[in-house]
């Protein structure tokens, strides 16, 4: 009786589904809030706060110390241009060598094998094959030498984010690769049958067919592609260290830099106009994907 | 239906319980698996005096370092002999030579991520650790205002110059267990010989290597460097730091070193290496940096060059490092095995106790630490006792010096004692982050692979970012 | 026609493999080198990060690189396998870590997934922004909470800190969510109409229809936590516990010759797993096929 007094208007507003949903989503909702909702909101309060513990409120204190930082915008443009380069560059290229690799190609499953190989190698041979190459003594300077040209320094000139960008080329066209594929996959052969018997060309088919099917997987290889130009960061840190040139000064060496000397402060102001910042990119990204869905619903 | 509602609303609950009992820090740490400390709540800043350590309740004290150490191994058998009811726990990082710098690095991150916690261990080695920022932060206890209030802390039995010398922020915010001396060794036969006016007591970088030029002119013997065992970039990191308000301007976040001053700075520094007035080399030289560890160790240094053979020998003396302008004449060290107080530590009296203890006559005097001990009655007995023995046997295991005895007298005790008392300049242990892009970048310069403007240019870049962080 | 069609499958094959061959440039050097003696190694490799000192007269020189081993040796492979059996310890804690949480996920994930998918209930899109800011906040700052809540539940030095946290990211929520979100409803109306309660339907229906997308997430959940490094690190106290990744988070000048050896050891799971994983990732759905 009561129970259901106090449900019924709950059960209105959660709608249809409402109770199934809850079952389905329990376990994940469980594990989710305390490993990661708690610490998230913490973060978050934490960039208002002038301390871990005891901490009291300092509204936009923090913020404004981060503006005042020189190094915190030069490490945000430097990652803005990183990211809104590369990623599309990066996107491009894994939705070609999806698209190619799809087909029934000779040897194609080692084919494919050979562009994920570069996620399973170890941080520490990244560095070294970095090293072989890029190193002052490196292949790269000995080639140069070998044309009567200067060496050069390269993860100390401005050509280091380009040295950057391929290596996070190199590392993640596989990964959005494997994405892409299962994005393939999951369009269903029917429509393109379909098509087919309506006479549509190929360009027409991968318009109208391949693309717009891909919307769910796409919105997902861009954010994850976003995330993964700041995991670059592992490798760029063992070869330049804490500071490196100026270039490839990037947000997270800004924060790492804040954690190593403890200045939750900046670093968590720092995180937290971060998220905003993709958070508005991935709500515009969000609404395009809604009109898919209905279109698919 | 509704059980699923029950379900769902449980688990919120119990999520939001979770997250309301992480925001008041109150829980029982679970003493089986985590080894620290309780919890407390209590704010910084109300450590001031910590009272008498209980003699009945049962308390664990966890003391962190980086290496494992015999000294503070004896000191907790010792300890834990006059107090029953305390438990010093040692902990400290299990490497190998391979992976130390990964040990390292887990070990700052791991210290810091605890203390930030609000966790943490109650007595931590600092020498790896970024203490200025934990200083910042107020994550350590003063140790003055302790040593202020604390009636049984006998400040006259420790060398106060090297406490006060280490005091920053108008407090300690860790105690060392001993600590060594910086200086010149010099060939003192050549030094009188030459008739050059050497000034060590006040003599800045820039002076000394005025004072080398003259020297050089003196050598005795071919391709002699005035000054030997630096490498051209950490002498070039030396003269900036001589002059470092001409070059870093920290206030306002600015960097000087795309400038003619500097450019003349490495050429400066380039020339007295190309004409061999300094050196990386310690075989033939005038003047050695040094590192003392002990009287000991002062005398062996001292004397060994009387003994060198083919007619090559002298006398030596030990001479002050040049220092920055404008700073009054004291001599160089560096603290070894410093030790902070958690500020959040729940046992802090016992902790404070246990430091007290390793700083006392009993360990210190035992003690088979290197370095000199900050317990000056301790340093005064052992010399004394060196004194009456009245020589010491060379370590070297073989060649000409094997099993010489060096003789000490009392000048030589009082010479040390000078440096001692006067030594109030402390040297970190990890140099600071503008020194290494220093010493990092201008390798190359030296070894002529890069040109001053290069170098200059990307010393200009890393500094900035540091300085606008 | 079907010449034509012959030849374009060639040259298609033989351009992928020309890139195919840069891509695994590092993995091939990693390979043969590991194949050589330390000496050679350290012959090859002793210039890098050194600047010849051209003042005191010494000469210039490169990095030797070599693709062939002048010496085929299995030394590396002896010492990393045989000799240092922390080295095969370290491997099983990775796979101890790694296993619990790519199950982990795959089964939570996919329940969720189902609901943000498929299933209308009120905040569901508010809910699944939530998901994806915290796939956002870089590890600095959930380092101290994380800590506390670790310390807090008991799990600190135990390999759960890891794989909880491991278990319930968004990550595979997220993903599987895109993949299901393919599936035309009508499929699950036909279901329904037939009777099939919720559950039914997700392990009858949308299960298999989102393989692909649950051997991607698989792969890409062992690439990686393959490879973390952060969390042992803070998490795990004991050297005994750590995981390879750590290990070869670093270069060590000293064991430069093993780390080739090790490096091949390190990535051989990871090939396997793919090359099992592809026959799914490529398993074409054809819905006509399926009935009700």
């Amino acid at each position: 009786m009561i129970a259901r007094a106090c449900f019924g208007k709950a059960g209105r507003l959660l709608r249809k589904d409402g109770a199934a949903a809850s079952l389905f989503l329990a376990p994940s909702l469980t594990g989710f809030a305390v490993f990661y909702i708690i610490p998230f909101a913490m973060g978050f309060v934490y960039s208002f706060q002038d301390s871990t513990i005891g901490g009291s409120f300092v509204g936009l204190h923090n913020y404004e110390a981060l503006q005042a930082s020189a190094s915190f915008r030069k490490a945000a443009v430097n990652s803005l241009m990183f990211t809104g380069v590369c990623v599309p560059l990066l996107i491009v290229l894994s939705l070609w060598l999806a698209h190619v690799l799809n087909q029934k190609l000779f040897i194609r499953n080692w084919l494919q094998s050979a562009f994920v190989l570069p996620l399973a190698v170890p941080v520490a041979s990244v560095v070294m094959i970095w090293q072989i190459l890029f190193d002052w003594n490196g292949i790269l300077n000995e080639w140069l030498n070998s044309f009567h040209v200067e060496r050069m320094d390269w993860m100390k000139s401005d050509w280091s984010i380009g040295v950057l960008a391929v290596v996070y080329i190199w590392k993640n066209i596989g990964y959005n690769m494997v994405l892409f594929l299962a994005g393939l996959q999951s369009i269903p052969k029917d429509y393109y049958e379909t098509a087919d018997i309506e006479g549509a060309g190929k360009f027409h088919k991968w318009i109208h067919i391949t693309l717009v099917y891909l919307t769910p997987t796409m919105f997902f290889v861009v954010l994850m592609s976003i995330i993964n130009s700041f995991k670059v960061f592992r490798e760029t840190y063992l070869i330049a260290g804490d500071y490196p040139h100026d270039r490839i000064y990037m947000l997270q060496h800004f924060m790492n830099n804040m954690f190593l000397s403890l200045d939750i402060q900046k670093l968590t102001a720092a995180a937290v106009l971060m998220v905003a910042c993709i958070l508005l990119f991935v709500s515009v990204m969000l609404v395009i994907e809604r009109r898919f869905r209905s279109f698919m619903d | 239906m509704r059980k699923a509602f029950i379900l769902l609303f449980t688990f919120l609950y119990m999520i939001t319980a979770a997250a309301c009992s992480t925001g008041a820090g109150n829980g029982n740490g679970n003493a089986a698996q985590s080894p620290q400390g309780d919890q407390t709540t209590k704010p910084p800043g109300q450590g001031e005096t910590v009272g008498a350590p209980s003699t009945t309740e049962k308390k664990t004290v966890v003391f962190s370092t980086f290496f494992p150490d015999d000294f503070f191994k004896e000191a907790k058998q010792k300890y834990e002999a006059l107090h029953p009811n305390i438990t010093i726990e040692l902990q400290s990082i299990e490497s190998d030579d391979a992976n130390l710098e990964a040990a390292l690095e887990k070990f700052v991150k791991t210290t810091n991520t605890a203390l930030l916690s609000g966790k943490g261990p109650d007595l931590i080695e600092m020498d790896q650790l970024p203490s200025g920022d934990y200083v910042a932060k107020q994550l350590l206890v003063n140790m003055s205002e302790l040593i202020e209030n604390d009636p049984s802390f006998k400040k006259e039995q420790y060398f106060t110059n090297v406490l006060d010398g280490i005091t920053e922020n108008g407090g300690i915010y860790g105690m060392p267990m001993s600590f060594f001396l910086f200086g010149l060794f010099g060939n003192k036969d050549l030094l009188e010989k030459s008739g050059v006016n050497v000034d060590d007591k006040t003599w800045t970088w820039s002076q000394f290597a005025d004072t080398a030029r003259e020297l050089a002119m003196h050598t005795e013997e071919a391709n002699q460097a005035v000054l030997g065992g630096s490498m051209p970039e950490y002498t070039l990191t030396q003269f900036v730091n001589d002059q470092y308000a001409n070059f870093v301007d920290e206030k306002n976040g600015k960097a000087k070193f795309e400038t003619a001053a500097f450019a003349d700075l490495l050429a400066q520094v380039k020339s007295l290496y190309d004409d061999k007035v300094v050196s990386g080399d310690i075989r033939s030289i005038i003047f050695r940096l040094a590192q003392v560890n002990s009287p000991a160790d002062y005398i062996r240094e001292i004397r060994q060059s009387e003994f060198m053979p083919n007619n090559r020998d002298f006398k030596s003396k030990l001479y002050v490092k040049p220092h920055s302008d404008g700073l009054k004449p004291g001599s160089f060290f560096r603290t070894y095995k410093t030790i902070g107080l958690n500020a959040k530590s729940t046992v802090k009296a016992e902790a404070w106790d246990f430091v007290k203890f390793m700083i006392s006559e009993e360990m210190q005097s035992g003690s088979k630490s290197t370095g000199f001990p900050i317990h000056k009655a301790s340093y005064e007995k052992s010399a004394q006792e060196l004194l009456k023995i009245g020589k010491v046997e060379s370590d070297q295991p073989i060649g000409p010096m094997k099993g010489q005895m060096f003789e000490i007298t009392q000048r030589d005790i009082d010479d040390l004692d000078w440096f001692l008392n006067h030594a109030i300049y402390p040297v970190q242990f990890k140099p600071s982050k503008i020194d290494e892009i220093l010493t990092e970048e201008t390798k190359a310069y030296f070894s002529g692979q890069k040109s001053a403007e290069a170098v200059a240019e990307i010393i200009q870049n890393r500094v900035t970012t540091v300085l606008n962080e | 026609m079907r010449g034509l069609a012959l030849f374009r499958k060639l040259t298609l094959t033989l351009v992928m493999g020309v890139i195919a061959a840069a891509m695994l440039f590092p993995i091939a050097v990693t390979f043969t080198n590991s194949l050589m003696t330390e000496d050679e190694i350290g012959y090859n490799y002793h210039l890098i990060g050194k600047m010849a000192d051209i003042g005191a007269g010494e000469k210039d020189g490169f990095i030797n690189l070599k693709l062939l081993p002048d010496w085929i040796s299995f030394r590396q492979y002896a010492e990393v396998l045989v000799h240092k059996p922390k080295f095969l310890h370290m491997f099983w804690n990775s796979v101890f870590l790694v296993v619990p949480i790519i199950a982990g996920q795959v089964l939570v994930a996919s329940l969720a997934a189902y609901a943000f998918a498929k299933l209308r209930f009120w905040g569901r899109e508010k809910l699944f922004v939530v998901y994806l800011m915290t796939m956002l906040m870089p590890f600095q700052v959930t380092l101290v909470p994380n800590y506390m809540i670790a310390d807090k539940l008991g799990l600190m030095n135990s390999n759960s800190a890891i794989i909880l946290p491991g278990i319930f990211s968004a990550f595979g929520v997220f993903m599987l969510r895109q993949f299901m979100a393919h599936i035309p409803y009508l499929y699950i109306e036909a279901a329904k109409m037939d009777g099939a309660g919720h559950l039914r339907i997700f392990y009858r229906v949308i299960v298999p229809l989102v393989k692909p997308g649950i051997a991607a997430l698989v792969v890409l959940l062992f690439a990686d936590n393959w490879n973390m490094v952060e969390q042992p690190l803070i998490f795990l106290e004991e050297a005994m516990k750590q995981p390879l990744s750590l290990y070869l988070s670093r270069i060590n000048e000293g064991a430069r010759g093993v780390a080739f050896a090790a490096s091949v050891v390190y990535m051989a799971p990871m090939v396997m797993l793919f090359l099992y994983a592809e026959s799914y990732l490529v398993e074409g759905i054809q819905l006509s096929g399926i009935k009700g």
